[in-house]
């Protein structure tokens, strides 16, 4: 693990990833940006990623599809979800697939906070 | 159809015996005679008693047959005159046959005569025979519900009533109901076809008494107009009234008569009724459908607008808390980071811009979706709103009042929308009348012409009106103060007319009740 630990941010929509990376470099972290499941899937060295932020809904590959891809070909860092569609089936499809967290659009900043903490060991 | 065509026979039939015995009694009285007349020498005119012959025979024979008796007969005298005076005709004696021969010539003409009246009257008589069963075929067999039926003691009834000085009786019955009840039982049916029978049950046989009480509905209106016809010496009725049937259903029918000038006529009047039941039951439910249609194409638009609209809003909002709750950070930092801060405030704005732009198109997309205005007569569109949500307000027991004010008839809108518009009001006026238990349920919609500018349509009701606090916020998206409504109807609303260059408001009434005014901007050739 790199001292500065790294997030990965994969969003479609733009504004919402600049959002987060400002927000994950004010916590003092490294981030990575993805527009796309598959961009992410790309990503030569995944083990550099600490963690994900991944929103549900996106063009392509859902995020819910993507955790199931990263859970077959490891390594899969820890994941966070975010979406606006918090509906319960989502929810427990997410948590049943490993995921670490599930948040709401718009997202309780707090609890991103501990849940980022949580995901890098520091909670 | 069918109908039977039998002639029938003309008269009562004479037997053949009777006719021999008419003929041996004539041809034996014939022999007599001319025995007398020619072999016993009594002075009189013997040969006048042919006629008794000719009366015999007449009853069995032809025309030509009556012709050559009283030729042989004439024939008779007059040999029988030649074997006894033929050597001295003396004038007494040729006087008697000129008489016996005229009495048979008169005689034979009058025969003839009567029997010619007698086969016209057969043939009358035939005919009439003939359409009568023909008219009771048509009767019988027509799939029209008929009766025929006995009015003439209404009509003296009413008849009565004018002579006593009553000039309007639909006012008169409104003072003394009981009248209506009392014709009812003065009504007697004579007959009535196959299909009445069907239409009514077994109680479309006709009661020992022929009485029609039992087949009309209580306070049916209907009977009333049909009196007032017989009242106004009218000379047709035509009507939709109730009938209760035998299993106890209402039946819708159409009803027609002709009511005849003749007073005397009254006895026999054929009602024709067609059963309309099933037809007015599939119209009602059509509208019903209708209604409910409409009903669900804007809970679903709603629907689906706010669906729409808030995951395209979400986006830019995520981004912006975000935004905003990161700059938070950048402050707290000591010394605050206030390049970040600028980079954050600048996002936010980017992001509060890209909200208000979604919004923006949604709204043009909602103003824009239909263009075009058309004339619409407001009659009409309140016609087909007020049919449209019969249902409702039969339901709740609503009535309606429209009044149209001087040239406020038509207006150049999207009938879509502003039926849309009525409707939202309109069942809002119900529910708030139904919810708040308002003794008297009644809606007055009222257009009027406001200077030379607009028209305003408006919705009034007579419930509690809308409070203070409620007034303020009646507009507003999502504001509601029904337990399971969306509050999006009248904020939608306001924005369709607004988007056309109208308004939607608000106000109590003086009296009580909630006003809501449509108000329509004039385009030039509105009248």
């Amino acid at each position: 693990m790199s001292p500065v630990p790294t997030i990965a941010i994969v969003d479609d929509d733009q504004a919402m990833r600049e959002a987060l990376d400002d927000m994950v470099k004010s916590c003092g972290y490294e981030s990575r940006l993805f527009s796309s499941a598959e961009e992410f899937l790309s990503l030569e060295q995944r083990d550099s990623i600490d963690c994900m932020l991944l929103d549900v809904k996106m063009p392509g590959l859902s995020g819910l599809e993507l955790q199931a891809q990263l859970n077959t070909e490891p390594p899969k860092p820890p994941i966070i979800f975010m979406t606006s569609y918090h509906d319960e089936r989502t929810r427990s499809a997410a948590m049943e697939g490993g995921a670490l967290a599930f948040l709401g659009k718009p997202v309780e900043f707090d609890c991103l906070i501990a849940a980022l903490e949580k995901a890098l060991g520091k909670g | 159809m069918r109908i039977n065509h039998l002639i029938t026979p003309a008269a009562v039939p004479a037997t053949p015996s009777h006719h021999f015995a008419a003929r041996f009694a004539a041809f034996i009285l014939a022999v007599t005679v001319f025995y007398v007349d020619t072999f016993t020498s009594i002075e009189s005119a013997i040969a006048v008693l042919y006629v008794i012959v000719l009366l015999l025979a007449a009853e069995s024979l032809s025309r030509k047959g009556i012709w050559a008796v009283s030729f042989v007969c004439g024939s008779l005298a007059i040999v029988s005159y030649f074997g006894t005076h033929s050597f001295s005709p003396d004038f007494p004696s040729l006087l008697r046959l000129a008489v016996s021969l005229a009495a048979l010539l008169i005689t034979c003409s009058l025969i003839l005569r009567n029997d010619r009246s007698r086969s016209d009257l057969i043939a009358s008589h035939a005919a009439l025979k003939d359409s009568e069963r023909r008219y009771r075929s048509i009767f019988e067999q027509s799939r029209v519900a008929l009766w025929e039926r006995d009015y003439s003691q209404v009509r003296s009834f009413l008849m009565g009533l004018k002579a006593t000085g009553v000039i309007d009786l639909r006012e008169y019955a409104a003072a003394r109901p009981e009248i209506i009840s009392h014709c009812v039982a003065l009504i007697r049916t004579v007959a009535a076809n196959a299909a009445a029978r069907d239409l009514l049950g077994t109680i479309g046989e006709i009661a020992p008494d022929g009485s029609m009480r039992r087949y009309l509905a209580p306070n049916d209106v209907t009977f009333l107009e049909l009196m007032v016809a017989i009242f106004n010496e009218e000379n047709s009725f035509e009507g939709k009234g109730n009938l209760m049937a035998a299993d106890g259903q209402t039946k819708l029918v159409l009803m027609s008569m002709t009511l005849p000038d003749d007073s005397s006529k009254f006895d026999r009047i054929i009602v024709g009724m067609v059963d309309i039941t099933e037809g007015e039951m599939t119209q009602k439910a059509l509208l019903e459908a209708q209604a409910e249609l409409t009903r669900a194409s804007r809970a679903a638009t709603v629907g689906a607008l706010s669906a729409s609209l808030a995951h395209e809003l979400n986006q830019p909002l995520g981004a912006l808390v975000v935004n905003a709750q990161t700059m938070l950070r950048w402050m707290d930092r000591d010394p605050p980071d206030l390049a970040a801060i600028r980079r954050s405030a600048e996002r936010m704005i980017r992001d509060s811009k890209r909200a208000s732009e979604i919004i923006r198109n949604t709204r043009s997309l909602l103003s824009h979706e239909v263009q075009i205005l058309e004339r619409v007569g407001l009659p009409e569109l309140i016609a087909e709103t007020r049919a449209l949500m019969d249902h409702d307000l039969g339901r709740e027991d609503v009535t309606v009042d429209v009044t149209y004010g001087p040239g406020a008839r038509t207006v150049a809108a999207v009938r879509i929308e502003l039926q849309q518009v009525l409707i939202n009001l309109i069942s809002n006026a119900i529910q708030v009348m139904a919810e708040k238990d308002v003794p008297r349920r009644r809606i007055v919609i009222e257009t009027e012409r406001r200077d030379n500018r607009s028209t305003v349509i408006s919705v009034r009701d007579f419930g509690p009106g809308i409070s203070d606090e409620a007034m303020a916020r009646l507009f507003e998206p999502f504001f509601t103060t029904k337990a399971t409504g969306m509050g999006m109807g009248l904020s939608i609303c306001k924005s369709m007319m607004e988007a056309r260059g109208g308004d939607l408001s608000a106000r109590n009434h003086t009296d009580g009740g909630a006003v809501f005014e449509i108000t329509i901007p004039m385009s030039e050739n509105d009248d």
